[in-house]
């Protein structure tokens, strides 16, 4: 690069002030400034007003307090399931045989054409805790994600709740009740005040779960299922099954399905 | 075994309290100048440290912590906020283009040292920020980068995903166009006198600025 042109120096004024150049690169600057008059108060012009304006960009901004806790609370509620995870592996541990007698249980199971309860499936599937595999709090992002390696279109579940948190989606296989073989679904994790919340998206021929009274909350059609402490909301859009499992309470999640979309 | 893992996690939430968090107001302060506007900045820093959290084993330890939370936050904010947010600022980059004739009369003009003080006195301040807010939305984070945070150029050219010789030329240009803000309110101030004042004045005559515009629109 040459730096006999006083235009080639202006040009390049901004990554020589700013220490961008190379030793060598600079002194040939250097060497311009020093014989140069017009450059040299041109730089000095430009070096007094960068040193003059920096400071008013620098004004130091403060987060109030009330976000700053807002913030504390929010990142306390997504540590909480860490930690329980790691105590829960502790003690999973030693009983380790009987985890494989579950898995040997679970996957072979249905190769014998036995029909097991579907919520019983999704809160295993909930338990089973599986990494997602787009992780990503956009619900496009996972809707696009899925484009394509399902045969159906899903719409990932939003809750107008700002509680809830979108952490992303997987693959996953339901078998419903009416099915010899597992069926694929897309399955969503969400977080919501500590408790973890599943969404598995599947199709089903006939309703699911059709022996527990259908209730409507907000204008949502839902059936909500009890399954050994956990609670499975199953709702219809066409062809398509909803699935929610969650850990929470009963009323903290109809009102929550009430705010889905 | 678990003991180990168990603590090793305890660690790692440790060192995202002790690197990550006490970023939290310069996020904040370059929030502010993203948004403009007090709630969306707390809500765009909330889910940038959010997001930093989850990806936390993604953070190279050793690296500049502050350039890979500024890049989850410019993400978050070009795919989420801007869409909702009207951009304040009058000017597209063509708009730029056209400007940047008429300005580099005042970025010509010579401040003698005695104007430097009242300059210094009425214009930079306040008016800076307000400068920085009026541009586009890339120099505005060019700036922001490069002055308020004390980035690299590389470092800069990775938060805005771009190559490195657009930054210098976006930074140049930046530059020059709030230089030319100040120098403006500076002759609102009558600190300097205006360009029709100067002995440059006939460059930024409007015909001169329609001439160049008919050349540009012509190429």
């Amino acid at each position: 690069m040459s730096v006999s042109q006083c235009d080639d120096f202006r040009v390049f004024i901004d990554p020589y002030l700013d220490g961008e150049f190379e030793e060598r690169e600079r002194a040939q600057f250097d060497a311009h400034l020093t014989n140069c008059e017009d450059c040299r108060a041109f730089f000095e012009q430009r070096k007094w007003l960068q040193s003059a304006v920096k400071p008013s960009l620098r004004q130091s901004c403060q987060l109030s307090t009330h976000a700053r806790k807002r913030l504390e609370e929010k990142l306390r509620t997504a540590q909480r399931p860490v930690r329980v995870k790691a105590v829960a592996s502790k003690v999973a541990r030693p009983l380790s045989a009987i985890a494989l007698a579950a898995a040997v249980f679970v996957f072979a199971v249905p190769l014998t054409g036995f029909k097991g309860s579907l919520t019983k499936e999704l809160v295993a599937l909930h338990c089973r805790d599986e990494p997602v595999e787009v992780p990503t709090p956009e619900v496009g992002e996972v809707d696009n994600w899925f484009k394509d390696k399902l045969p159906f279109r899903v719409a990932t579940p939003q809750f107008k709740d700002q509680r809830v948190m979108l952490l992303g989606g997987r693959l996953s296989q339901v078998r419903s009740a009416d099915q010899q073989v597992a069926s694929p679904a897309a399955a969503t994790t969400y977080r919501v005040s500590g408790h973890k919340m599943s969404v598995h998206v599947f199709e089903a021929k006939n309703p699911v779960g059709s022996h527990v009274p259908e209730q409507v909350i907000d204008g949502n059609r839902l059936r909500l299922i009890e399954e050994g402490g956990y609670r499975v909301a199953l709702m219809r859009r066409g062809n398509l099954t909803y699935a929610v499992t969650s850990t929470l309470p009963k009323a903290e999640m109809l009102g929550l399905l009430g705010t889905s979309h | 075994m678990f003991g180990r893992l168990f603590s090793r996690k305890n660690t790692e939430e440790a060192s995202f309290e002790s690197v990550a968090m006490p970023q939290a107001d310069a996020l904040y302060g370059a929030a502010l100048r993203m948004t403009r506007d007090v709630t969306m900045a707390e809500d765009l820093v909330q889910e940038t440290l959010m997001r930093a959290f989850r990806f936390w084993h993604k953070f190279e330890q050793g690296t500049n912590i502050k350039a890979w939370l500024l890049r989850i936050q410019t993400n978050i904010f070009i795919n989420k906020y801007r869409k909702r947010q009207k951009e304040k600022a009058v000017f597209d980059s063509r708009q730029v283009d056209d400007l940047l004739p008429r300005f580099a009369v005042e970025e010509r003009q010579y401040l003698p040292p005695e104007t430097r003080q009242e300059f210094l006195k009425h214009v930079v301040g306040d008016e800076v920020i307000r400068a920085l807010d009026e541009l586009p939305f890339e120099f505005r984070m060019t700036i922001l980068l490069a002055d308020m945070h004390d980035l690299s150029y590389k470092e800069i050219a990775e938060v805005l995903d771009c190559p490195v010789g657009t930054i210098m030329s976006r930074l140049h240009r930046a530059r020059k166009l709030l230089q030319a803000k100040l120098f403006e309110y500076a002759v609102e101030r009558g600190i300097i006198p205006g360009p029709e004042e100067s002995e440059h004045g006939n460059i930024s005559s409007m015909d001169t600025f329609r001439r160049n515009k008919q050349v540009q629109s012509a190429t």
